[in-house]
């Protein structure tokens, strides 16, 4: 399972040319930091990147949390006529291949842009990131799993709809959205396309971005790109050891009930 | 069991409440999944509509959108006489059947032994994990040098005996079998990641109460465990197939539909219609095929997930 | 309860709201910044060009300079990736009116594909006001830029093809560095080259990205030489060049072996020009087949490190007598206007400056100007600057700042070139993979290619 890993890290210190050697020298016999150097000291460095990145991440998936808990509660604990249509609807928007939206989305955006900044701002990534379809499916089918017998009895108490979702759905539901805040947080992470098409100043760019400049004309800087994609993966650690701690306490809650 | 009771209120939640709350319900239930839903409308429907209407068209892009022209279902007629369009269509399907099975069986057995694991959960989760937050672009590089002619998988081959391993992506069978290998490897951890938040989900005591009658493990896996994930196993069994009729990124990086075409996939076929050859009408009408294609077989699992769960 | 709920309905509602403004709010900034340009915007001119290369690959100092001697000026240097995607950004932002006033296409079929399209402005006055004579300046190569007597765009570099080759090979097996050769030579010296078998194998030549026939029937042919002279027909099993050609790699590969075999290029990812020159400079073969874009590796001796001089040589002609030799060397990253731009003479002014004189920044990673004035011996200096001990100075000379010849490659257009490169491209891997016969090969392309011509006219 780890190989590649393994493989990218020791890439990350060769020299381009070494790279390509075979048999594989796992252990280089040479420590060459200075791809990590680069990394650090491009004109827009890593760390800008970072930054940017998480910016537009953790609000997109602070939004996304939301309005997705909300809308999993909606579909999946009041009924109404619609309901299912609509839900099937929120679906289907899964189901169509990006690669054909980036460019009526640009023309869309352009059209926004009047009204709030959107060409070449940030807004371009947050704002859509908002909205996951994904994430929503994935709550629903959890909350559909939370007996309907404890939202009932809150309800006979006098409990609305906010206060159930707020105080016995959400707890109940930690495990899920740990979950969903993992696959949330990794696609904003690493989506690639989006900030290629929307954003043109380099001091915008997220780590993808960064990444994808690190191709030209002919070809890819391969020693660069396995740097910058080693030190990518270190916030990844920090969001899934987080989301392992709701996990557990989800778990503690969910016990509480029995 | 009472798992009964609780699937059918599941799948139709609040069929208790009279009707004279009807209107209030819709109300609420509209303010709910409001946010949601505008932003869907917003971000998602126009450029869908756009693309929709663009599959009806002739158009390159570079003619603006005052040169969008209009050929009726000229894209449509054309694609069975598409070899190449019959052709990544069938990879896709292959690609697809074997990998959506394999992440299911593979994700849900991780999930499994790492949960009745008291120790070290947190490192292997991790590990399964691993490779499906990385860059994609990033680990598809990685996974063409690791299957190169001398590279370490070849090498492997040759030490438990294989005289002669397949130079897998330069070779016209086996290259979509490694990008097959790779991409589950990729979706595993998903998968694990999914199973384990519906694992903490399932009571100790119906485990301990299976205890206590004496049985196995196997039967309890079969009785108890897969057939109260089946919410979730509907979960990942859609949103797999969703991405791998989608698979794009590792086609395009480790092969770029090669060697000679064979590892052409759908979205490579869109995606290379419209970024590369600027038929970005006859690729909107492929992803209107692809579209259709997912939202029939979702809709088949649907139905069938629906009539499952009021059976029990 | 009914109320209850509608209350919370309405505080959603209301988060709803906050939610959809909200990042706007916050994040205003951009708008400000925006003011702020258009402001200083009326007071000088502000030029945005696109481009390709990194910024610190020479365009970010031109400009700098530029900006310098003009301080009414600042050109904005923004860096589109040149791939797919990045192209298609580039062509969406001209559709959708972003400010974009000046921007480089890289190859032919792009520039004809953006003029065709009207995303190109027609310079040909603002051209003659700057005194600027296009086939003068830059050379009969620069006669496809003029459409129906129209200039769209100017070229700014020569690309130069040749072989880079290990002259400590070639010097161990007593070969001179060819000058003018054919092509049977090359296939003799391709094999007298190649030794070792297994991992420690040296090929004579390992082929560039596609290894491309066409690259070696160019100099006798012209440019795509399987195209009729009408345009609207191939030509893949009327010459025979084709077939000799395809047999000759086909040989060399499986027959010699001098030639690294398909399948080993594509499983070794030698596809990607990064891991072509890492086998080259490891001394994997003695010979590889690139371009001027392979001169910033090959002045690298820290991250590309080699223990041997690198030599230049001539393509070999296709036949001893053909009548004439066709130098491979082609008009290159053209510069154009948008039409919406509202600084049409400043852009024309600029780019001017940028391919007459301000080029120097650009020679030093390899881009060798087109325009016909630039001192050679200048260009040659800057090139050779700190290359003096990696490369050999006379071949050097002769096959990359010099390269002579009766005539230079004229691009045609061909409408759907991406379409018919794709098809080549399959259809040759499946002939070197050995999946289909040669007259399969040639048959299917003859089909597949006129097909599609037949269906743009």
């Amino acid at each position: 399972m780890l190989l590649p890993f393994a493989w990218m890290i020791s890439a990350s210190f060769k020299l381009p040319v070494d790279i390509w050697n075979f048999p594989v020298d796992w252990i280089p016999d040479y420590w060459y930091p200075d791809n990590y150097l680069y990394v650090f000291n491009m004109s827009v460095s890593v760390l800008r990147l970072y930054f940017n990145s998480l910016k537009v991440t953790l609000l997109s998936v602070l939004g996304a949390t939301l309005t997705s808990t909300l809308a999993a509660y909606g579909y999946s604990r009041i009924r109404f006529p619609g309901r299912d249509l609509m839900f099937l609807a929120v679906i289907a928007t899964l189901m169509i291949p990006r690669q054909v939206l980036y460019v009526p989305r640009f023309i869309m955006f352009t059209w926004f842009d009047k009204v709030i900044p959107m060409m070449d701002h940030h807004n371009s990534l947050i704002l859509p990131g908002l909205f996951s379809a994904f994430g929503l499916f994935l709550l629903r089918q959890f909350f559909l799993k939370v007996p309907q017998e404890l939202s009932e009895s809150a309800m006979i108490d006098g409990a609305g709809h906010l206060r159930i979702w707020y105080h016995i759905m959400l707890p109940l539901a930690k495990p899920a959205i740990a979950t969903f805040i993992i696959i949330v947080f990794t696609h904003h992470w690493n989506d690639y396309e989006s900030p290629l098409i929307f954003i043109r100043n380099p001091e915008l760019a997220t780590i993808p971005l960064g990444l994808a400049n690190f191709a030209d004309e002919r070809g890819l800087q391969y020693h660069y790109i396995m740097a910058l994609s080693a030190l990518a993966i270190v916030p990844m650690f920090v969001v899934f050891l987080i989301g392992q701690k709701l996990f557990v306490r989800g778990l503690t809650a969910g016990a509480l009930k029995g | 069991m009472n798992t009964s009771g609780f699937m059918a209120a599941a799948v139709n939640p609040g069929r208790r409440f009279s009707r004279r709350r009807t209107a209030g319900q819709t109300l609420s239930g509209l303010a709910f999944i409001g946010p949601n839903f505008i932003l869907m409308i917003v971000f998602w429907l126009f450029p869908v509509v756009f693309a929709f209407v663009l599959s009806f068209t002739n158009w390159d892009l570079l003619s603006g959108l005052g040169g969008i022209e209009f050929i009726g279902f000229d894209n449509y007629r054309s694609l069975p006489g598409d070899d190449k369009f019959l052709r990544s269509l069938l990879n896709n399907l292959y690609f697809t059947a074997a990998v959506v099975p394999l992440t299911v069986i593979l994700g849900l057995a991780a999930a499994v032994i790492i949960h009745e694991h008291v120790w070290g959960k947190k490192v292997f989760r991790l590990v399964f994990f691993l490779p499906y937050i990385s860059n994609i672009v990033a680990v598809s590089i990685v996974w063409s040098l690791l299957y190169r002619h001398y590279g370490p998988i070849a090498n492997f081959l040759r030490v438990i005996g294989i005289e002669h391993p397949p130079s897998f992506l330069a070779d016209m069978k086996w290259a979509l079998p490694a990008i097959i290998a790779m991409s589950v490897w990729m979706q595993i951890g998903y998968a694990c990641l999914i199973y384990s938040a519906g694992l903490q989900g399932i009571s100790k005591d119906l485990y301990e109460a299976a205890e206590i009658d004496g049985i196995n493990r196997w039967k309890r896996l079969t009785l108890i465990t897969i057939p109260l994930l089946r919410p979730t196993t509907f979960f990942i069994v859609i949103t797999s197939l969703i991405t791998s009729f989608q698979v794009f990124a590792q086609v395009q990086v480790m092969t770029d539909g090669g060697p000679a075409g064979s590892t052409s996939v759908l979205v490579f076929y869109i995606y290379q219609n419209a970024f590369r050859f600027y038929r970005f009408g006859y690729a909107s009408a492929i992803a209107v095929v692809l579209f259709v294609i997912i939202f029939l077989i979702t809709l088949i699992q649907w139905i069938y997930q629906k009539r499952l769960a009021s059976d029990y | 309860m009914k109320t209850l709920s509608r209350t919370r309905a309405v505080m959603v509602v209301i988060t709803l709201i906050l939610l959809l403004s909200g990042p706007g709010i916050i994040f205003a900034g951009g708008t400000g910044e925006q003011e702020a340009k258009q402001k200083t915007e009326e007071e000088h001119i502000h030029l945005v060009f696109w481009g390709g290369l990194p910024p610190e690959n020479g365009p970010q100092e031109l400009v700098d300079r530029y900006n310098e001697l003009n301080p009414n000026v600042t050109v904005e240097y923004v860096r589109y990736v040149n791939n797919d995607q990045g192209n298609v950004r580039l062509d969406t932002a001209l559709m959708a009116g972003e400010q974009i006033d000046v921007f480089t296409s890289y190859g032919h079929p792009r520039r004809e594909q953006r003029v065709s399209a009207g995303m190109a402005a027609d310079i040909t006055d603002l051209l003659k006001e700057q005194g600027v004579d296009l086939i003068r300046d830059f050379g009969p190569g620069a006669r496809p830029n003029i459409v129906d007597g129209r200039i769209y765009s100017v070229p700014t570099i020569v690309l130069v093809r040749f072989l880079a080759v290990n002259k400590d090979m070639f010097d161990q097996a007593g070969i001179p560095l060819p000058t003018e050769w054919t092509l049977d030579e090359f296939i003799d010296v391709a094999r007298r080259l190649t030794h070792g078998e297994g991992a420690e194998k040296v090929y004579g030549i390992i082929g560039d990205y596609n290894t491309n026939i066409n690259l070696f029937l160019e100099n006798k042919h012209g440019t795509d030489p399987w195209l009729n002279k009408d345009g609207d027909a191939s030509l893949w099993t009327k010459e025979s060049d084709f077939r000799r050609a395809y047999q000759m790699f086909y040989n060399m590969m499986y027959r010699d072996k001098s030639m690294m075999a398909w399948e080993d290029v594509l499983s070794q990812r030698l596809t990607d020009s990064a891991a072509l020159a890492a086998a080259f400079f490891n001394g994997r073969s003695a010979m590889m087949q690139t371009g001027s874009y392979m001169l910033r590796n090959i002045k690298d001796p820290v991250q590309y490190p080699r223990g041997f001089k690198v030599g230049f040589v001539p393509f070999p002609r296709v036949d001893e007598n053909q009548s004439q030799y066709i130098a491979p060397v082609e008009p290159h990253d053209d510069m154009m206007v948008n039409p919406r731009s509202k600084y049409k003479e400043e852009a024309v002014r600029f780019i001017v400056w940028y391919a007459k004189e301000g080029f120097d920044p650009m020679i030093r990673y390899g881009r060798l100007p087109l325009y016909q004035e630039y001192d050679k011996d200048h260009v040659a200096a800057v090139l050779a600057e700190g290359a003096e001990e990696l490369v050999d100075p006379e071949s050097f000379a002769a096959n990359v700042i010099g390269v002579v010849g009766d005539t230079i490659i004229e691009p045609r257009s061909v409408p759907d070139r991406n379409v018919l490169d794709r098809i080549f491209r399959d259809e040759s891997e499946a002939y070197y993979l050995k999946m289909i016969d040669l007259d399969t090969l040639l048959n299917r392309l003859q089909k597949q290619f006129d097909e599609v011509l037949a269906s743009e006219k």
